[in-house]
């Protein structure tokens, strides 16, 4: 549900209630441990990004599209070693 | 297509809004895209408070979230006191949506892009936003 205010009072409570839904969040959910591990199964899941979605992102950062493309291959290796890192089971 | 590019940024991260959040939680490839490129580059991943409220709860077992929500790499970013008062104009020229002129005010701050499933309701509050459609 997204959070419909206009005045300074609307929105401070908006802001309060985010603030207090998060702290009560974080107490029930604790981190995964494994950072990589949690990229790896999205990966698996969701499949392996390519040149073009690492290329996309350089390109709106304003990067000249060749380096872009170096940049995203390079991405797309690092992937590939993660993965290989975390074997599926 | 981005909306809005005005030549090469200065970007030191990028700023994800509510649908940018959701798309991560379904492992969408583009945004692991840009998740993993920051992190490897040292860029921080700019998510407001009222955002990620939003996508918890709708996604409250989403491990990818939980994981994004206490990375180092990740600033949470709430509106403080004096803040609250300059989100009331954009707040109005969205519709009244906190969230979208909270996360239009962050990226206009900064200059960063953002990723959003709601370009034309974020550029409605601050015209100068570079907005990545999700």
């Amino acid at each position: 549900m997204r959070a419909r205010a206009t005045g300074p009072a609307e929105i401070l409570r908006a802001v309060v209630d985010s603030r207090e839904f998060l702290d009560r969040y974080r107490a029930a959910h604790p981190s995964p441990t494994d950072p990589d591990r949690v990229q790896a199964a999205m990966m698996r899941r969701g499949g392996i990004p390519g040149v073009e979605d690492y290329a996309r992102v350089f390109r709106a950062e304003g990067m000249p599209p060749a380096q872009a493309a170096r940049e995203a291959q390079r991405m797309v290796e690092a992937d590939r070693e993660l993965l290989a890192r975390y074997p599926a089971r | 297509m981005s909306h809005r590019v005005a030549g090469p940024l200065d970007v030191g991260g990028w700023v994800l809004d509510t649908g940018a959040l959701l798309a991560y939680a379904n492992d969408d490839t583009y945004l692991q895209s840009v998740v993993r490129s920051c992190r490897r580059r040292g860029r921080t991943l700019l998510v407001s408070t009222l955002s990620m409220r939003e996508a918890l709860q709708a996604r409250p077992d989403s491990e990818q979230l939980a994981e994004l929500l206490d990375d180092a790499g990740t600033l949470l970013a709430e509106p403080g006191q004096h803040e609250v008062a300059e989100l009331a104009e954009p707040a109005r020229r969205t519709g009244g949506d906190v969230t979208a002129a909270h996360v239009a005010w962050l990226a206009g701050r900064r200059g960063w892009p953002v990723l959003s499933d709601r370009p034309w309701q974020l550029t409605s509050a601050d015209r100068s936003l570079l907005v990545e459609p999700v």
